[in-house]
């Protein structure tokens, strides 16, 4: 009678003991810090509430000014611009590296965990030493850099146009290895055997890689964009960091904006509202990504 | 997989992996070695950073004029007791999910992987209210009690649960082990490679983490290093002092990846690709 319970039939008492030993605090855990705040979050975005007082129901309204909020249409556009800018370098980049360091080398293997301390390290850390290669004068070390293709120093995080791309950049450098090792699994789990068959046919290696490495890729690929966009528009360390959302707010991002609104002007009811509209943009390109790619990834 | 050749092949790949390695690890080599040269009063230029004269300068002034010692013991408490809570929880429920059948279990297990999709920024302002009602901002209770449960650390573990073979947990039930010994005896020593990707990846998002501990600390004393520096950094604006500080920052996160870079690496791929 005691192995019904991995047949899963009847509950022992021992068995019983143990899952709500486990289950009751794990799911007051859950209960208390993420379902609850997720649902209040939605309720106070239906309301005016300045932590002052009590809060008072509004109805729609924080949405609509949302809607008219000039400062809200820059950080979602400057939020949608970073995506770009991101993550299509992003998985290039990633998946250039991954190809690059996926052989059975001392050298490789060396390469392959020291490409990972921008990965381990703090944005705080990463952010500090930035702050000083992209200094604005002359001397700095990026205006030396571009000294040597004579291009004229530049004012980098201090200039509107080249603040934000240059996040992006950051991000890029600190994140490319994580997604290397999504790929480096990718790679390792394509049967040898196409690759013999395209060397058969007689394949080059740009051939081999179009037709045989890509394809087969695909749900890794899948996997890596999503989650790489969802991470793009949650972007908030670099842009507090570096930039503060300046200058004149070309870095304010969504997520710096309900930080700016929650925690700065302390409008509980607007700053969940602006979290909630993020969360249904997340939803939303999930949902896209998985529309338009998502295909043939189910294998996994 | 595609062997290298010829000499020039190789040497073309030794160029690439040097370049790339200059980008991603060069700004590492900068931030230790100006954190031994004395900041020059003016700027002269891109080399700045080498330790003409080495020092320690730097590190003393900061240990003696900021709360250093302090944040760094916060960042111990705020990342280990959470990781060994959260791997106590994952391994248990990893286990219940995989194995385990009881009323109500699908719909738990989906609320929980619902909750992946959802940006934790959706939960910042009801937190904030909830702890300030219960009186829990500017605590360790804060940073610690709501990061005991890892739901992603929960679905690596159930993959990996999962594979462990049915026979192995009839054999300990039918010798009269109970659920726990059975996660002691039979899944925590099969799943020790799950285990340390678990507690070397959440160690390092515990530490590094910035937005939460920005939000729920208040006083300087309560301040984890991350947060700590970030805000002792805008005050100075000495860079040697700010290397020094990132360089302090940086060096545990450094040494445990080290001790575990194995497990790391096969693990992000294992929990990554299943999820």
């Amino acid at each position: 009678m005691k192995s019904t319970a991995v047949a899963g039939k009847k509950l022992s008492s021992a068995d019983r003991n143990f899952l709500l030993t486990v289950m009751v605090p794990a799911c007051l855990l859950f209960l208390a810090f993420t379902f609850i705040p997720v649902l209040m979050s939605l309720v106070l975005s239906f309301t005016q509430w300045e932590l002052m007082g009590a809060p008072k129901f509004i109805g729609l309204r924080n949405y609509i000014e949302l809607y008219h909020d000039p400062l809200f249409r820059t950080a979602l556009v400057n939020t949608i611009i970073f995506a770009l800018m991101y993550v299509p370098p992003m998985i290039g980049i990633s998946l250039g590296l991954a190809l690059l360091v996926n052989r059975e080398t001392r050298g490789a293997k060396f390469f392959r965990t020291v490409y990972f301390l921008p990965v381990v390290t703090s944005f705080v850390v990463f952010a500090l030493i930035f702050e000083w290669i992209f200094k604005g004068d002359a001397g700095s070390l990026a205006n030396r850099i571009v000294g040597l293709f004579g291009i004229p120093p530049q004012t980098w995080l201090q200039n509107p146009d080249q603040a934000l791309p240059l996040l992006a950049l950051l991000g890029i450098l600190k994140g490319a290895a994580w997604n290397m090792v999504y790929f480096l699994a990718g790679l390792k789990g394509i049967p040898d055997v196409f690759y013999e068959a395209a060397a058969i046919d007689g394949a080059g290696r740009w051939k081999t890689f179009r037709n045989v490495t890509l394809p087969l890729l695909r749900p890794t690929m899948y996997f890596v964009v999503v989650l790489t966009t969802i991470g793009a528009f949650q972007v908030f360390d670099s842009a507090y960091l570096l930039t503060q959302g300046g200058p004149v707010n070309s870095t304010t991002t969504i997520v710096y904006f309900i930080y700016q609104m929650g925690f700065e002007s302390f409008r509980m009811g607007y700053a969940s509202a602006s979290a909630y509209a993020l969360l249904l943009l997340v939803l939303f390109i999930s949902w896209a990504q998985n529309k338009y790619l998502g295909k043939e990834a189910d294998w996994y | 997989m595609d062997r290298y050749d010829s000499l020039l092949s190789r040497l073309l790949w030794w160029a690439t992996v040097l370049i790339v390695f200059c980008f991603l690890v060069g700004p590492f080599v900068i931030m230790v070695a100006a954190s031994f040269q004395e900041t020059r009063t003016y700027f002269t230029g891109p080399w700045d950073w080498l330790p003409t004269e080495p020092t320690w300068l730097n590190y003393e002034i900061l240990f003696s004029r900021s709360s250093v010692i302090r944040w760094t013991l916060n960042s111990v408490i705020v990342s280990v007791i959470p990781v060994i809570g959260s791997i106590a929880f994952s391994v248990l429920l990893g286990y219940i999910f995989a194995k385990k059948k009881f009323p109500g279990r699908e719909v738990i297990f989906w609320m929980f992987l619902a909750s992946i999709m959802i940006p934790f920024q959706v939960t910042l302002a009801p937190l904030y209210l909830m702890m300030n009602a219960i009186g829990w901002i500017d605590t360790y209770w804060v940073l610690i009690v709501p990061h005991l449960l890892n739901v992603t650390g929960i679905f690596l573990m159930r993959q990996f649960i999962q594979s462990i073979p049915e026979s192995l947990e009839e054999a300990a039930i039918i010798d009269g082990c109970t659920p726990w010994q059975v996660v002691r005896h039979v899944i925590m020593p099969l799943s020790k490679t799950a285990v340390a990707t678990l507690g070397t990846l959440g160690f390092i998002t515990a530490w590094n983490n910035f937005l939460y501990p920005l939000i729920f600390t208040a006083s300087e004393s309560m301040r984890p290093l991350t947060v700590g520096l970030a805000t002792f950094a805008d005050t100075t604006s000495s860079f040697g002092i700010n290397m020094a500080a990132a360089t302090i920052n940086f060096l545990p996160t450094f040494v445990i990846f080290l001790a575990f870079q194995r497990h790391f690496v096969k693990g992000i791929a294992l929990g990554g690709m299943k999820l």
